[in-house]
């Protein structure tokens, strides 16, 4: 055996990343079996779900071992080849992939599913953190953003085609890598602005987002006036008027207060030959106001119904047809809140046990903790969970390899979206995205696609002292 | 420097988001388990809650015409959820005054508006959930309450709790009702309602329900799982029209006679669709008869007389005998091995021909002949055999459970007896077939041989979407051969025009059929009682129906089928003839070709004749791909060949035979001056084909 080289690289390894990884896992594993508990389950039978994970924890802790005693060089020499193979992976799982709900998105390997955008989501942290450490690329420099973009969008439009678009969505999460790496935040801001205008035409109404973004350009304009603090006063007042103004349904009015305001000053800089402010204050505005009004049209053409169903669940609940899309959202609601302070005490969660949220033990994992764990069991696992992307953050913050601290970022990206994902939409705060919770979800893919992540993370940071 | 400070407060940035979303990760359970608790723990608590099964609607059953035999009725139980969420004191003090006032005036008549309001004010106060307004509502009452003030705010604010039930409905309430059966829950489900549940089911939708009470649950409204799925319908064979009048018939004779029970089925022959299936008990309810029992089913009893046509078709297919062949009856009366046999009366006649015997329903003639063939040697397996080919020993598979199983003893059977055997099941006894099973023989001779499968449904239908079809299925393509069955034809028609169905021969039209008279537990002594039968098919020549009449143990004027139930089976001829357009003699008559002969020296233009001639399904050998042509008798007889009809440019051409478009198009085109004389087609030209063109006149004579 080879003891000595275990022994070696266990000195180094980041105790405390190890050790939350393996009480999520181990609390995963303990959900699991209460989703799916029924009374008469057998721990280690392969034919029951439970009996499945715990082959594949088994398999994960092996996989674990291998990635801490081989060479970190292997994954920064074999990145490239990795990707590749995984791509390949979700080309041939169009084809050959076994069809569950309409999606490609398994292979069936000896009544073993394996998920081929589980294990992409780790080669893809790999390639994009290797390739932005090469000599060549410098995130400056406009092709090697595009080659960064664009070797993880190639994994998301293949998985898309599965169609499995919440695991798709996944791989926005690099654009956090890219953020740190120096990505110009004013992308980050347009992409946000976009969004919160898209949501708000959605929930609200176009008009309403209209008079809201006047006021966001009166606010910009006035910054290049005199006495700045009571223009900003001033606009604030606006501000709430405006919102009183769209809760009484006064848009119109205001609107053309607001407009004239807004032309006012813009005629006002124009006069002082502020071209340039004015004529991006103007073209924003014209912009954002042309996508506050299509956005009924994209949604309604280019959105597919159960994904509309998802959104409307999301933003108009009130609206919905309880029997409908709703239902996944209040059972999980009704589980949580059912828990209480203390929970209602493990394999003791009755809606939990009789099967009432659908997508229990994978998606919906989560309400099973609050079910029967209660307040004190969720703030535990958000704990957790903040706790160990803090750390991975931390830790790339130490390394001093480029290829490391982009990994890490990469990997802390992934996990903040997984978990950010699916705790809200199981308490209602998002849309409903079919991904799992790392390290709990009921899945073998899942659970080892993280493990390697996790793995190669540890064991690049028990290389950081390396020149 | 600068740069490495940017990024790092790029890290923080990350950072921060984490920090951000934690926050509202842990407000929201927060806001979840501990300020909403109490909401979700009520709602989550599932000591309280429960799935409850939806019934969905049962699917309806329809008549061939359209009618509906079974249906489920909805009607629903209305209650009030007093403390729903939406239902603030607000919205219920603004409204309770009207509502009550509505109450008392269309649901609690005897109550005041005041009695009313006190009773939901005080209702609402001790936290009721589920306040009775009306049980067992119908659809109208429901909509009428649906609008009542409050109420009509909505499922959640106006707090009306809605469960549906259902109850099945016979619209022809006694017609047919065994045949259409019973769905029951403690007990056997019979009949259609039986066989087709699975179809009739649907499926069961789920609802999660609360308990609010003892025992008393309401439906989570906002949580409803599945959706029952509505039953299929069905849609039966049975003619509404044809079960009125075969069961009023019945009724008469039944009433008339005295008897214990009856049946009557009625088939169509060419399909073996059941038009009617009447089964009337009497029972202990005196006078009342009722559906009880499918008998024409389940009943396998001795047939008697009517499964002589059997022997006698046995007998002729074997070759033995014809018709004409004569037997000696010896006055009616015959010992077979110990046992006498006996005809129903005294005959003065000793010889008679066969057809005769069977007209006048001799025992001793049919079994004499019987024994005298099949009785030789091994012979006695031709005569099963030959059983076996109508297809007697088999049960129909007709859609209701419990048919009876026919029983025809094979030569090794411990009671086979060398003697007797034969000759008594020669007329119909020591041996069992159902009533249904015997129609179906005598409807198989008058489909000429073609044994069809009785059924009862035709189409299984979701709204007007056809789910299933059930075709007409051959038992046997041919019982028979040819000249035996229109020899069995002839016996029937016999018995009607001279033998034991005389009385009941009809001026207006003929009709065939074979009478039985059976004595039932013939081994008790002393006791006389029967069974009359009559079964037959009408009208003779062109048979549309098959038709069998049952009279068991008649007490009073008269007990023999001829009389008892001949006289059914007529009347039911009488008004299905003189009701059903279908068999009006204008519509009945034999089909014959409209066409003598074969279309010869028809003259036209190629593609519409040949088009004619394809449709009509002609064959005709094609020798030219000329535009003008002529049909004309092959060599070969009975052939068609289409031929070229010259048409020169330059000469005058015949245009005899043709129709007068096609002549003047020709004609005129050549510039031709036409005129024309008489109607039809053209028979005669007045320039004489081959004449040189000049722009000359020609007179065409049509006829």
């Amino acid at each position: 055996m080879a003891l000595g080289r275990v022994a070696a690289t266990q000195k180094s390894i980041d105790w405390i990343t190890f050790s939350l990884y393996l009480s999520l896992v181990f609390i995963g594993w303990l959900m699991i079996f209460a989703a799916e508990y029924t009374g008469e389950e057998d721990w280690f039978s392969l034919s029951t779900s439970i009996g499945k994970q715990t082959l594949w924890l088994g398999m994960a802790f092996i996989v674990l071992l291998i990635v801490l005693n081989i060479d970190w060089k292997f994954w920064r020499n074999f990145s490239f080849i990795l990707y590749a193979v995984s791509l390949l992976l979700l080309v041939t799982v169009l084809f050959l992939g076994l069809e569950v709900n309409g999606a490609r998105s398994w292979f069936n390997l000896f009544g073993f599913t394996l998920q081929p955008a589980e294990i992409a989501k780790f080669t893809t942290a790999l390639a994009v953190s290797s390739y932005l450490s090469g000599p060549t690329s410098k995130l400056r420099n406009l092709k090697s953003i595009l080659v960064a973009i664009g070797l993880f969008v190639a994994p998301m439009i293949l998985i898309v085609l599965q169609p499995d678009p919440g695991s798709a969505l996944v791989f926005l999460s690099f654009f956090i890598l890219l953020y740190r790496e120096g990505l110009s935040p004013l992308l980050y801001v347009l992409a946000i602005v976009t969004m919160a205008v898209f949501i708000l035409s959605l929930s609200i109404s176009p008009l309403s987002v209209v008079v809201l973004l006047s006021t966001a350009a009166i606010l910009i304009v006035v910054q290049n006036l005199n006495f700045r603090l009571y223009w900003n006063l001033s606009v604030l007042v606006l501000v709430i008027a405006s919102i009183i103004c769209i809760d009484q349904g006064f848009e119109k009015e205001i609107l053309f207060v607001n407009g004239l305001v807004l032309l006012f000053l813009l005629f006002f800089q124009a006069m002082k030959a502020k071209f340039r402010l004015v004529g991006m204050t103007s073209i924003a505005l014209l912009v954002f106001a042309a996508i506050a009004y299509g956005t009924n049209y994209t949604f309604i053409n280019v959105l597919e119904p159960h994904h509309q169903d998802r959104i409307n669940v999301w933003l108009h609940p009130d609206k919905c047809d309880p029997h409908g899309p709703l239902y996944n959202v209040l059972l999980s609601k009704m589980a949580i809140g059912s828990g209480g302070l203390t929970g209602k005490g493990y394999l003791d969660g009755t809606l939990t046990k009789l099967n009432y949220v659908p997508e229990q033990s994978t998606d919906f994992i989560f309400c099973t903790v609050g079910e029967e764990q209660g307040f004190i069991g969720s703030i535990m696992i958000i704990g957790l969970f903040v706790f160990l992307i803090f750390r991975i953050v931390t830790i790339a913050e130490r390394q001093r390899l480029n290829l490391f601290r982009h990994y890490a970022y990469a990997v802390a990206g992934i996990l903040f979206f997984h978990f950010t994902i699916n705790i809200g939409m199981t308490m209602g705060l998002l849309p409903i995205i079919g991904i799992p919770l790392p390290f709990i979800s009921y899945g073998g893919s899942a659970l080892l696609g993280f493990t390697l992540m996790i793995g190669v993370l540890l064991k690049f940071d028990s290389q950081r002292y390396l020149n | 420097m600068s740069k490495k400070k940017e990024l790092l407060r790029r890290a923080y940035v990350v950072l921060a988001m984490l920090v951000l979303v934690a926050i509202l990760l842990v407000g929201s359970t927060v806001r979840i388990s501990v300020i909403e608790r109490s909401t979700w723990t009520a709602k989550g608590d599932s000591t309280k809650l429960e799935f409850v099964d939806i019934e969905p609607d049962r699917g309806n059953i329809y008549s061939h015409d359209g009618r509906l035999l079974a249906t489920s009725v909805p009607f629903f139980d209305l209650h009030m959820d007093l403390n729903s969420e939406p239902m603030t004191d607000r919205i219920f003090v603004a409204h309770v005054d009207s509502l009550s006032i509505y109450l008392s005036q269309y649901v609690f008549k005897n109550e005041s508006a005041g009695n009313v309001r006190r009773r939901l004010v005080r209702s609402r106060k001790a936290g009721n959930r589920y306040f009775l307004i009306k049980k067992d509502a119908t659809y109208n009452e429901l909509t009428q309450v649906k609008n009542f003030p409050l109420i009509r705010l909505g499922k959640y604010k106006g707090g009306l709790i809605v469960e549906r039930k259902s109850r099945r409905l016979k619209p022809f309430k006694s017609l047919a009702s065994r045949t259409i059966g019973l769905d029951r829950e403690n007990a056997q489900s019979v009949g259609l309602e039986d066989t087709f549940d699975a179809f009739l089911r649907g499926a069961v939708g789920k609802r999660l329900m609360q308990r609010v009470g003892n025992g008393v649950w309401i439906p989570v409204h906002d949580l409803s799982e599945i959706q029952p799925e509505r039953g299929q319908d069905i849609v039966t064979n049975l003619d509404m029209r044809m079960q009125d009048i075969c069961q009023t018939a019945l009724q008469e004779a039944l009433i008339r006679h005295d008897a214990d029970f009856g049946l009557v089925v009625m088939m169509e022959v060419e399909t073996g669709a059941i038009r009617a299936m009447v089964n009337l008990d009497g029972g202990t309810s005196g006078g009342q008869y009722r559906e009880r029992y499918n008998h024409a089913v389940a009943d396998a009893t001795e047939p008697g007389s009517t499964f002589k046509l059997a022997s006698m078709m046995a007998l002729l297919e074997d070759g033995f005998v014809d018709i004409t062949d004569s037997v000696d009856i010896n006055h009616g009366r015959a010992k077979f091995g110990r046992r006498v046999m006996q005809d129903a009366h005294w005959r003065k006649e000793t010889t008679v021909s066969l057809q005769r015997a069977f007209e006048i329903s001799s025992n001793v003639g049919i079994a004499k002949v019987v024994d005298d063939y099949y009785g030789v040697g091994d012979n006695a397996g031709k005569f099963l055999k030959q059983l076996k080919r109508f297809g007697l020993h088999e049960k129909t598979g007709i859609e209701i459970r419990g048919e009876g199983a026919p029983e025809i003893k094979d030569t090794d059977h411990p009671k086979w007896n060398r003697h007797m055997t034969l000759p008594w099941m020669a007329h119909g006894y020591e041996l069992e077939v159902t009533p249904l099973q015997t129609l179906a023989f005598y409807n198989a001779v008058a489909n000429d041989g073609k044994k069809m499968k009785p059924f009862l449904v035709s189409t299984i239908k979701l709204g007007t979407k056809v789910i299933k079809e059930f075709n007409p299925q051959e038992l046997r393509s041919k019982i028979a051969s040819r000249s035996t069955i229109a020899k069995a034809k002839e016996l029937l028609e016999g018995v009607v025009e001279n033998g034991t169905g005389r009385n009941i021969k009809s001026s207006h039209y003929t009709f065939a059929g074979k009478s039985g008279t059976t004595k039932l537990e013939y081994w008790v002594k002393g006791q006389n009682k029967y069974q009359a039968s009559f079964v037959g098919y009408f009208p003779a020549e062109n048979p549309k129906y098959s038709c069998i009449v049952m009279v068991t143990n008649p007490k009073k004027d008269g007990y023999y089928g001829g009389t008892v139930a001949g006289p059914v089976f007529k009347e039911i001829a009488d008004r299905c003839m003189g009701t059903d357009v279908s068999l009006m003699a204008f519509n009945n008559n034999p089909k014959t070709d409209i066409l003598e002969t074969l279309p010869y020296f028809e003259v036209g233009y190629a593609p519409d004749l040949l088009k004619v001639l394809r449709e009509v399904d002609l064959e005709f050998v094609q020798k030219t791909t000329n535009d003008w042509v002529v049909t004309l008798p092959a060599e070969e007889e009975g052939g068609l060949v289409v031929k070229n009809r010259n048409i020169d440019p330059d000469l005058v051409p015949n245009v005899v035979g043709m129709g007068l478009r096609d002549a003047i198009f020709i004609l005129e085109n050549m510039g031709l001056k036409v005129k024309i004389n008489g109607s039809g087609k053209v028979k005669d030209q007045s320039l004489a084909p081959g004449t040189k063109l000049k722009n000359q006149k020609i007179l065409l004579y049509l006829g």
